[in-house]
């Protein structure tokens, strides 16, 4: 069974934005799945219908062999999700938030307890039990509420950019975290617009744009699909017809970005060191998949 | 989950929502506190016979306060926190989710409740055989508007737009109906009116029952069935009409 899928999903808001378009996708059980896309793409309205939150408007989809039009009860039972941009409630303490939660989704009062301690060891937050939320910092408050998410026994968690905001070290801690779920077989399907957190967590990517999936697969595989091996960025001093005579070229944040081969890129660093122009050259990645498949494109409907 | 673990979350979030910032914030108690206790010592100072009348209204408008201050916890929760949506996709039903905010504002009710049957106590107009029909009149009418502030807070996306709609709403239903003065100043004719609000109804059941005023007996039949069925559809509005999942 898959832990999620969904047929045609499509939602248009009252306002008459068109938020997703015929979503279809499958996902084992047990991965780490990464909606990639730009703000407005629709990564919070999928994640939002599938999380049993937002209705769609037309389509199918299930979680966990559930439909999430007609099985809502039964879906919540088994996920978890941390909203985009919320925060924990000021006036509770960390614990107060870890131990209630998990009381009020039905959780045995000593089980809580005993979650509550072993989650806030891996958090990081056991010497915070007794903060209220209002005096931790931003990256701790996101910590908490994934916190309040890892400790329920929740099959599927919908993490909305579960890292927004984080220092490089909590991120690799949230990463850490995470791999562990998928290690207990929980799936966890998570949005971001961070590329490595994509390439270097996810078993799969769906890259969303403008409502439609434009690709899907593993990140390897998207960046195999790229059809070029290195990026060089050039900043100024060529023209963009030149530098297409070896490979792709795109503009890019006031430079050009040539894509190209090994060999295209040891010949284009050697002519720029000879005309002193900075270049900066790097094996492609997900990103460049992103910009070359998805980022081009007009700008997304706000969702 | 059954209803025993969602009977188990309405109360974990009366704790969290109620018990809890009482606790750390007493403040909040007095807040409710200080319209009731200025409209009685105002009145108090206009005439001792108002006190009996004051007293019964303050019981009404701290059950409606606080019941429609639900209004301000859901628009915090969803729209300050954005954690409501924590709880939607969990096991917890809108009716729990509803009830545990409700108790919660029963939690900041209650010292009020005490420090009224004090003055009573000195004042009047209750003696212990009005009790049981006063806790079923403020049962209805904190039913009626905690459901009225869940429905109406479905529908506010901006947090500050709540702020204001607290207090209109709050001085509609506790200043205009006869909470602080008797229904018998009203005009006959009009006098029905009252009975379209939550708290004017239940003014009128216990201005009657602690023998204040006295009313014909189908005028106060009428009150409890407005009552009853104003706080039934108030309820069905909230469980079935407000948006729990959004559209």
């Amino acid at each position: 069974m898959n832990a999620v899928e969904s047929q045609n999903l499509s939602k248009r808001y009252k306002s008459g934005v068109l938020a997703l378009q015929d979503i279809t996708l499958r996902v084992k059980k047990g991965r780490i799945v990464s909606l990639l896309g730009k703000n407005g793409a629709g990564k919070t309205t999928l994640i939002r219908i599938l999380a049993t939150q937002l209705m769609p408007t037309s389509g199918k989809a299930k979680v966990l062999g559930y439909d999430v039009v007609k099985e809502p009860d039964k879906i919540r039972k088994k996920i978890a999700c941390i909203p985009q941009e919320a925060e924990p409630i000021g006036f509770l303490t960390v614990w107060e938030h870890l131990y209630g939660y998990l009381l009020m989704r039905g959780m045995g009062s000593s089980e809580a307890r005993m979650k509550t301690e072993e989650v806030l060891k891996v958090i990081g937050l056991e010497g915070k039990r007794k903060a209220l939320a209002s005096e931790l910092s931003g990256g701790m408050q996101r910590k908490l509420l994934l916190g309040m998410a890892l400790a329920t026994n929740a099959e599927v968690l919908f993490l909305d950019e579960p890292t927004a905001g984080l220092d490089l070290q909590s991120r690799g801690e949230v990463w850490r975290l995470l791999r562990e779920l998928r290690e207990e077989g929980r799936t966890i399907f998570l949005t971001t617009q961070n590329m490595e957190e994509a390439e270097v967590l996810s078993d799969e990517v769906f890259l969303i744009e403008r409502g439609r999936i434009l690709a899907g697969g593993k990140a390897e595989d998207l960046v195999r699909r790229i059809g070029w091996e290195v990026r060089v960025e050039v900043e100024g001093g060529w023209k963009r017809e030149e530098l297409e005579r070896y490979g792709k070229c795109l503009p890019h944040a006031g430079s050009l970005l040539l894509y190209t081969s090994k060999e295209g890129a040891k010949r284009i660093v050697k002519q720029a060191t000879r005309r002193g122009i900075r270049t900066r050259s790097r094996p492609v990645n997900l990103e460049d998949f992103f910009l070359l498949v998805g980022g081009e494109n007009e700008p997304a409907q706000t969702a | 989950m059954n209803l025993l673990k969602q009977l188990k979350a309405s109360l974990v979030l009366g704790w969290l929502n109620g018990i809890i910032p009482i606790k750390r914030t007493p403040f909040w108690v007095i807040s409710y506190l200080m319209f009731p206790l200025s409209l009685l010592f105002l009145l108090r100072l206009y005439s001792e016979e108002l006190v009996a009348f004051a007293v019964l209204g303050g019981f009404l408008s701290i059950f409606a306060y606080t019941g429609i201050e639900v209004l301000g916890d859901v628009v915090y929760f969803k729209t300050v926190c954005k954690i409501q949506d924590m709880f939607v996709a969990s096991p917890v039903s809108p009716s729990a989710y509803l009830f545990g905010l409700a108790l919660s504002s029963l939690f900041y009710s209650f010292p009020g409740f005490l420090l009224l049957i004090l003055i009573s106590y000195f004042y009047g107009p209750l003696l212990p055989k009005h009790f049981p029909k006063l806790l079923l009149v403020l049962l209805l009418v904190w039913i009626s508007f905690t459901s009225l502030g869940f429905t109406l807070s479905t529908f506010i996306r901006e947090p500050r737009h709540a702020w204001p709609l607290v207090g209109i709403l709050s001085i509609l239903f506790s200043v205009l109906p006869p909470l602080y003065y008797p229904a018998a100043l009203i005009p006959p004719v009009i006098r029905p009116l009252s009975l379209l609000i939550p708290t004017g109804s239940g003014a009128i059941i216990l201005q009657q029952e602690t023998g204040l005023l006295h009313f014909p007996k189908g005028f106060v039949r009428l009150a409890w069935f407005s009552l009853v069925l104003q706080t039934f559809l108030l309820w069905a509005i909230a469980r079935y009409g407000s948006r729990w999942r959004e559209n």
